[in-house]
């Protein structure tokens, strides 16, 4: 009988180590070996990351950076969800709901004459809980952002943006918002033939920063 | 191997890799990246080549094809300025060329958050002037050399930045200057060129020069058995 309470401890903690899932893992190549890193919500934690494409050998049209500006796969089309895919972005956050804002910087030329604006299409995806941490499905959507911050467009997400949980009464907030290596896709804004001609040729750069704020 | 000019726009110069990212302790996190984007330039006539190497240890080069091209420098000391890499240019093309140079620290591929300094230095050897007798312009004789400002051939102008947590840059002007044998007294004046000015002259010659990457390494803290990776980033401009 003295070995029940002890038992029942180990259950306990067997049972609070199983809660600890994990809900993201990131692979670092390091060469000749391998490092898986694992984060559970053990913790409160949140991140993001933004994970540029290189351009493949093979230069197919639609895919990586660098690019080139002149390339039909980055000219301005009226659905601003489409465009050439630059990156991957990933955020994970038991914080929820969370508060998301991206700001992005035009294209500058290296002399710093030319300024060209862009949009730029982040597609998330994750899976929604209820109180019950339940999964009640998937919430998809986009968040399009302008290089230039005079724009007015109803195709524009206004910022900050909020992810939030399946909830009535807040308490499923407590679950994780995933979204995963889900796509960012570039277009340039509606320039004409003339003005694109009149870029002076050379490298363009420019910063695309993602906020997060929890809740 | 020599990469043409519309090749060399068309991978956009040797880029290995750029990203910054960053975790927070509390409930903010934010993560940022470079977009990087080219427009062709039309070839100008004449000669432009450019021909991108890592420096081996033995002074050998591996020449680098393109993106994301790595180079093993485990082997290395660098305790001290060691030359690691070289951007040759073959050149008979009169406008200027503006070098721009981005360098990271060295980035720990366990936890990305620990990082290396590195100092990296741009500095070029001090050229001898190519001289052409001209067939079509019979009066005068000429020398073209490369010119830079500011001038890296001076050890006293060498750009070295250090990379601490993150990306430096640095930029060099580089052209082809070129002088005029006077027929009086056989002195060299400067003269201005116009684009494929050395071919123009009847001749095939050309400037080569080489451009030299150096580094140093602050191995303070480092972690055994885990890999360090820095991105270098070279990219250039005809102004």
């Amino acid at each position: 009988m003295r070995k029940l309470p002890v038992c029942l401890v180990v259950l306990l903690v067997l049972l609070l180590a199983s809660t600890a899932s994990l809900f993201a893992k990131t692979t670092h190549e390091t060469g000749l070996t391998k490092a898986l890193e694992l984060m559970g919500f053990i913790r409160q934690y949140h991140m993001v990351e933004i994970l540029p494409i290189e351009e493949n050998e093979s230069k197919t049209l639609g895919y990586g950076m660098p690019f080139d500006i002149m390339g039909n796969d980055v000219s301005y089309q009226s659905n601003k969800t489409i465009g050439r895919q630059i990156a991957t972005w990933t955020i994970a956050s038991t914080y929820a709901p969370i508060s998301i804002e991206i700001t992005a910087t035009p294209l500058m030329n290296l002399a710093q004459t030319v300024s060209i604006d862009y949009y730029l299409c982040f597609r998330y995806n994750y899976a929604k809980f209820n109180d019950n941490g339940i999964s009640t499905g998937s919430n998809n959507g986009y968040i399009v952002v302008s290089s230039d911050s005079n724009i007015a467009s109803t195709d524009i997400t206004e910022m900050p943006l909020k992810l939030e949980n399946e909830s009535t009464d807040g308490s499923g907030q407590i679950y994780p918002i995933i979204s995963k290596s889900q796509d960012v896709r570039f277009m340039l804004s509606d320039y004409s033939d003339s003005e694109k001609a009149n870029w002076p040729g050379g490298y363009y750069t420019s910063t695309v920063t993602i906020r997060i704020i929890g809740s | 191997m020599k990469l043409p000019i519309r090749l060399f726009f068309s991978v956009c110069l040797v880029s290995m890799f750029s990203m910054v990212l960053i975790f927070a302790d509390n409930s903010i996190s934010s993560a940022s990246m470079n977009i990087e984007a080219y427009k062709e330039i039309k070839p100008p006539e004449g000669i432009f080549n450019i021909q991108v190497s890592f420096l081996n240890e033995s002074g050998s080069k591996t020449p680098v094809s393109g993106i994301g091209d790595a180079f093993d420098m485990s082997f290395r000391d660098m305790t001290s300025l060691t030359k690691v890499f070289v951007v040759m240019v073959q050149s008979n093309y009169g406008d200027k060329v503006k070098f721009s140079f981005r360098f990271s620290p060295f980035v720990n591929q366990i936890n990305r958050s620990k990082t290396l300094s590195a100092s990296y230095m741009i500095s070029a050897d001090k050229q001898d002037p190519v001289t052409v007798s001209s067939s079509s312009y019979y009066y005068y004789d000429y020398r073209f050399m490369a010119s830079f400002s500011p001038d890296i051939t001076q050890s006293t102008n060498f750009e070295l930045v250090t990379a601490s947590s993150s990306e430096v840059s640095c930029s060099v002007d580089y052209s082809i200057k070129g002088e005029r044998k006077l027929w009086d007294d056989g002195s060299y004046s400067e003269f201005s060129l116009s684009s494929g000015t050395i071919s123009q002259l009847g001749t095939q010659s050309y400037v080569e020069t080489n451009i030299y990457g150096s580094l140093i390494v602050d191995k303070t803290g480092i972690e055994p058995n885990v890999d360090y990776v820095s991105t270098v980033v070279i990219s250039l401009e005809v102004l």
